[in-house]
């Protein structure tokens, strides 16, 4: 059991996701090739996901917001379509989403044995801490739904983890 | 003939008795502060859900370094984001963070604030909160509020502020019903009042009449879901 997943998201996100998931799971090499639309691949957990909200990792409060929409994706391999924003404080550390790679989402039924469903995606987003410059820097989230989890990692290093939201709502379709 | 017109008629009665299934739908709104007096509107770091179609979903964000407006507020970086979705449920949520906020000359101050509110309907039920609203150091008044960093204030907080009016902390505005639900959190809302009119005369007195002439709003999130 792998119950505590550390992100590890940028880059290798699905890489890092299925190694936590196969702490649950056996791992099943000679098993078949993950497909986008049979609803056992890559996209198992779902295509769409929104939500909104805080939580309280190490260090400090993060505020979030995010629709993610990978139904393209899903269906033919298409973009994914979507917008992050998300407020760590302190440091008031800004991130705004500016572009998501098809090839960092995927979606899962039980993630981690508390059941719901996951997404991870991730891109390019503007970073800015405090009233320093924006920057640009890769990132990687995930999202849960019910019980409602979240988590973001910048390929700087910082992490926060997923953990329960203590405010707002993640939802999944 | 009679039984076919009696039927329809009953047919008629049911339609006109049956429940309105509200259209489904989400809405909501963030800002991070906004300063309303008889010189005009200011607002900052709004985000406003778009229309949402079913079977979509949408988010939007506002952004600003900081808001200063001299003897009425200051603030460092303020935020506004809002989502919501449709699908096998309705689902809105919007969220508001303020920094360092300074109020009136100092009248009111915090560290930092979050307005968080969430909607869901999924037909049966709809629901609406606003867990996670905290204000950070707040201090009223020279009265502190809120200890040991981040907290939670009662909803609906009024206290006095002298020579000024009043303000309503953690104010929570609830709409909606059975398949419909909507909340707003506004997490300090200064009514700026005056005494205009009133006097004596031979013949006695008139009193005066209160009138907010100003409101300053800062960490506000709104949400509403429909199914």
């Amino acid at each position: 059991m792998c119950r505590q997943i550390r992100l590890g998201l940028v880059p290798g996100l699905v890489a890092a996701t299925l190694l936590a998931w196969g702490c649950d799971r056996p791992v099943t090499p000679a098993g078949p090739k993950p497909s986008f639309s049979d609803g056992t691949g890559l996209c198992a957990g779902g295509e769409r996901f929104t939500g909104g909200g805080r939580i309280e990792p190490l260090g400090g409060t993060t505020t979030f917001g995010f629709n993610v929409d990978a139904r393209d994706l899903c269906s033919s391999g298409g973009p994914i379509k979507g917008q992050l924003q998300t407020v760590w404080h302190p440091p008031h550390l800004r991130i705004q989403s500016l572009t998501f790679d098809p090839s960092s989402f995927a979606s899962f039924e039980d993630l981690d044995g508390r059941g719901g469903e996951c997404a991870f995606f991730g891109g390019t987003a503007s970073v800015k801490d405090g009233n320093g410059s924006w920057r640009q820097e890769q990132f990687g989230a995930i999202a849960c739904d019910n019980p409602d989890r979240f988590g973001i990692e910048l390929a700087d290093g910082n992490t926060t983890d997923l953990v329960d939201l203590t405010g707002g709502n993640i939802q999944a379709h | 003939m009679q039984v076919v017109v009696a039927l329809s008629l009953l047919n008629g009665v049911t339609a006109a008795l049956a429940p309105v299934t509200p259209a489904q739908s989400v809405s909501g709104q963030a800002y991070g502060a906004l300063v309303q007096s008889a010189g005009g509107t200011q607002q900052s770091a709004l985000a406003v859900l778009p229309a949402v179609a079913p079977t979509e979903g949408a988010m939007v964000d506002g952004d600003a370094d900081g808001l200063n407006l001299p003897g009425t507020i200051t603030t460092e970086a303020l935020t506004g984001t809002t989502s919501g979705s449709i699908g096998n449920a309705a689902a809105a949520q919007s969220v508001a963070t303020v920094f360092n906020v300074n109020l009136l000359n100092g009248l009111i101050t915090a560290s930092s604030l979050t307005a968080a509110v969430s909607s869901t309907s999924n037909g049966a039920q709809a629901t609406s909160n606003g867990l996670g609203s905290t204000l950070a150091d707040l201090v009223v008044n020279g009265v502190q509020v809120t200890t040991f960093g981040d907290a939670t204030v009662a909803p609906n907080t009024r206290i006095t502020l002298p020579g000024v009016g009043y303000v309503v902390l953690n104010e929570q505005l609830p709409t909606g019903g059975v398949h419909a639900s909507g909340l707003t959190v506004n997490l300090i809302h200064v009514y700026r009042q005056s005494l205009t009119g009133g006097g004596c005369t031979l013949l006695g007195c008139l009193p005066g009449v209160v009138t907010t002439t100003g409101e300053i709003i800062v960490g506000s999130a709104a949400s509403n879901a429909a199914m």
